[in-house]
């Protein structure tokens, strides 16, 4: 059903295909964000994917981008984070990829244990978990791939 | 993300309608900041309008919470749309927030 979708550039973002797999590499800028939200969105609204559905695709990726630019590349504009997706009838799977040195992801702390909860950050990765099906690290944390199964 | 504030009763009453992503923080924190100078530590949030909240948004949310108690005062939470609710449950920072379903019981002291 997917039609081949043509490569082409935007200002600060390059887009491209990889096989089925469509990647976009986006400049540590967070107004890159809604890129990839909104493409997302429109493939998944194609394959009939329900408003919840929806929702949980955009907040992990909000959350895994933003882990990406600020804790992975640190905010520097001379590095990209790379996103991958793919979308069928089935599942919607998206790979985030930052150029930084990396991270394990079991060492953050849990936010909701009561010494942590009143801390302002450290919820990216539990809302991920939480809102995807599947949420996996590469082994040195600079890639994350996140699966949701359709409704 | 569109950002209103009144002062009534004592409190202020500030209206958050929209996306709560990250492109909308800093003004989060200028908004909950302004208005807890203004209202003396009492600020009620209207999150009725909020369609969607990262955890970064969260976080300007629990920073003013937090001071705002330090000083006596209170952020509360009003009126959440069933996710926004949900990602307070998930996050279990309905443990920290109060969370009204009723302007004129958030005001109450």
């Amino acid at each position: 059903m997917a039609a081949r979708r043509p490569q082409y550039h935007c200002l600060g973002t390059r887009i491209h295909m990889e096989g089925r797999r469509q990647v976009m590499d986006i400049p540590s800028s967070v107004d890159e964000i809604c890129r990839v939200q909104t493409a997302v969105h429109e493939e998944m609204k194609r394959f009939g994917y329900d408003d919840d559905t929806c929702f949980a695709v955009k907040l992990a990726i909000e959350e895994s981008i933003v882990n990406a630019m600020k804790h992975g590349n640190r905010l520097d504009p001379k590095l990209s984070v790379h996103v991958g997706y793919e979308v069928d009838d089935h599942r919607v799977q998206v790979r985030v990829r930052d150029e930084g040195r990396g991270f394990n992801p079991d060492e953050v702390p849990d936010p909701t244990r009561d010494e942590n909860l009143m801390k302002p950050t450290g919820r990216g990765i539990m809302l991920m978990r939480a809102y995807m099906d599947h949420v996996t690290y590469s082994e040195n944390g600079t890639e994350v791939i996140m699966v949701k199964r359709k409704r | 993300m569109d950002i209103t504030t009144e002062t009534t009763e004592g409190a202020a009453v500030v209206r958050f309608a929209g996306a709560a992503d990250i492109s909308a923080v800093e003004a989060i924190r200028r908004a909950l900041e302004a208005s807890m100078q203004n209202a003396g530590n009492r600020v009620v949030c209207d999150l009725s309008g909020m369609d969607f909240i990262c955890s970064d948004a969260l976080g300007a949310f629990i920073s003013a919470h937090e001071d705002a108690r330090e000083a006596g005062g209170y952020v509360r939470l009003l009126q959440p749309q069933e996710r926004i609710r949900d990602i307070l449950s998930t996050t279990q920072l309905n443990r920290l927030f109060d969370i009204y379903d009723s302007l004129e019981t958030a005001l109450k002291v």
